[in-house]
């Protein structure tokens, strides 16, 4: 998953969710994680985030937190730093 | 009580069939983690401790008697509710289990009725004990605030003139304890100064500690000698000491003449006189048995005439009884020791530095027993 060149002001704005998620995914916390993705994908995601939001559902469906907690943190570092969270 | 629908169940389980039809049976009502592996369970826990584990045994790597052990060895989850979940009916097997420290057992295939039911009424157990516990927890900080609240509050104002700088310091090692120390003017300007030691912890030592203050106070008012204080003191609690419960008591009067004091104690170990140019030493013996138990106890006190500058530093056996890892106490040498190397120019120095060497000494380990350290520091000048 790469993120976009262009990214738009709101991307650093996901930060604080993101960070929710990759929290709730160490912690093996299905309800969590679930509940922190569904707040990630109701936002207007650039196409190819979308596309990881629908990956990483199937991942949590799958009890693959490892997999997704590693694919979430690829995605922040990709992220211009936002305002503190 | 706690919400059940907030509760976090972790479910521990390598079968990716079995996983979904728990999460299916609890995920509506619940707050799921699920993880594969014990490892993983492990660190699932510690972030975010459970309320309730249901636990498959036969995984890859750690298997789930190991998981339950260590859970059961966590401060956070030695008490969660573990359901052992297992293919294995053998009665051995089941014994295992709870003898690792398991609650409940669950045969595969599962019935989703029994899953929820039994899952429910353990929660529920959780949370009762759980109300039980903080009911408890909410009155012993109460206990504490009123036990605290029992002891002088302004040692200063009440020695001001009196040519005496007293401080002192007592911390339970649990909510509530059984040391006490009090401190009073006279009518008549004596001051009077009292450290005692409760026999037993917690609750029923605090209120015996109450006990005690209060007939000292009432005792210190009416009788000018330390031995008759300490006599009418123990004679009055053992009329009424059902436990058998008794308190080691030294009582001091300064006064009325400037420097003089005399000293009697019930057990308790005499105070330490820290003289400028001299070793520690300590001027009053312990004549007396301990005060509580029977009526009529014989007791004297002995004199003592201070100089400028000296100090007497009373104490409990918290001081020296604290341990460190090593198991080795402070000791009686520790605390002279300390006093004789670090001389101070104020109670409230002598106090604070005894205290933190003890607690240097104590390093990790934690208070086993309640302290108390007051010093009376002879400044006529004052």
């Amino acid at each position: 998953m790469s993120v976009p060149h262009s990214l738009p002001v709101e991307l650093a704005q996901l930060r604080p969710d993101l960070e929710r998620l990759w929290t709730a995914l160490d912690g093996f916390d299905l309800s969590g994680s679930a509940a922190a993705l569904q707040k990630v994908a109701r936002l207007e995601l650039p196409a190819d985030l979308r596309a990881t939001a629908s990956s990483l559902q199937e991942l949590i469906d799958d009890y693959e937190f490892n997999r997704a907690g590693e694919i979430v943190k690829e995605v922040l570092a990709g992220l211009p730093e936002g305002p503190p969270s | 009580m706690k919400d059940l629908s907030e509760s976090r169940i972790l479910i521990v389980e390598d079968d990716r069939p079995n996983i979904d039809m728990l999460v299916h049976a609890l995920r509506n009502d619940y707050q799921l983690s699920v993880t594969r592996t014990g490892e993983n369970a492990l660190h699932s826990a510690a972030k975010n401790p459970p309320d309730l584990v249901l636990l498959d045994i036969l995984m890859p790597g750690m298997d789930g008697y190991e998981v339950c052990r260590r859970l059961r060895a966590a401060s956070q989850t030695r008490e969660v509710p573990i359901i052992f979940l297992s293919a294995l009916e053998d009665v051995h097997n089941k014994a295992k289990g709870f003898e690792a420290g398991g609650n409940d057992y669950l045969t595969k295939p599962f019935e989703v009725l029994e899953v929820q039911v039994r899952v429910r009424s353990l929660l529920k157990a959780k949370a009762y004990n759980d109300s039980v516990k903080e009911e408890i927890a909410s009155e012993l900080r109460i206990a504490r605030e009123i036990q605290m609240g029992i002891l002088p509050a302004d040692v200063a104002s009440c020695t001001r003139g009196s040519g005496l700088d007293v401080h002192a310091v007592l911390e339970p090692a649990r909510e509530v304890g059984g040391d006490l120390y009090e401190v009073l003017r006279t009518e008549e300007g004596r001051i009077v100064i009292a450290v005692g030691d409760v026999s037993g912890k917690g609750l029923p030592a605090g209120l015996f500690m109450a006990i005690t203050t209060t007939l000292v106070r009432t005792m210190a008012r009416q009788f000018k000698m330390p031995e008759e204080i300490i006599v009418q003191v123990s004679d009055a609690l053992a009329a009424h000491n059902p436990r058998d419960m008794f308190v080691t008591l030294c009582c001091a009067i300064f006064g009325p003449q400037k420097g003089q004091v005399s000293c009697a104690s019930a057990g308790h170990p005499s105070p330490i006189l820290l003289r400028p140019g001299c070793p520690p030493s300590l001027p009053f013996h312990n004549q007396t048995m301990v005060a509580g138990i029977f009526p009529g106890m014989a007791a004297s006190s002995q004199p003592l005439t201070l100089q400028p500058g000296d100090t007497l530093v009373f104490y409990t056996d918290g001081v020296t009884e604290a341990f460190n890892a090593a198991e080795v106490q402070f000791g009686q040498a520790g605390v002279t020791e300390y006093l004789a190397r670090n001389p101070t120019t104020s109670a409230a120095d002598t106090v604070a530095g005894l205290l933190a060497a003890v607690r240097q000494h104590a390093g990790e380990r934690p208070q086993s027993d309640d302290i108390t350290i007051l010093a009376a520091r002879f400044t006529p000048e004052k």
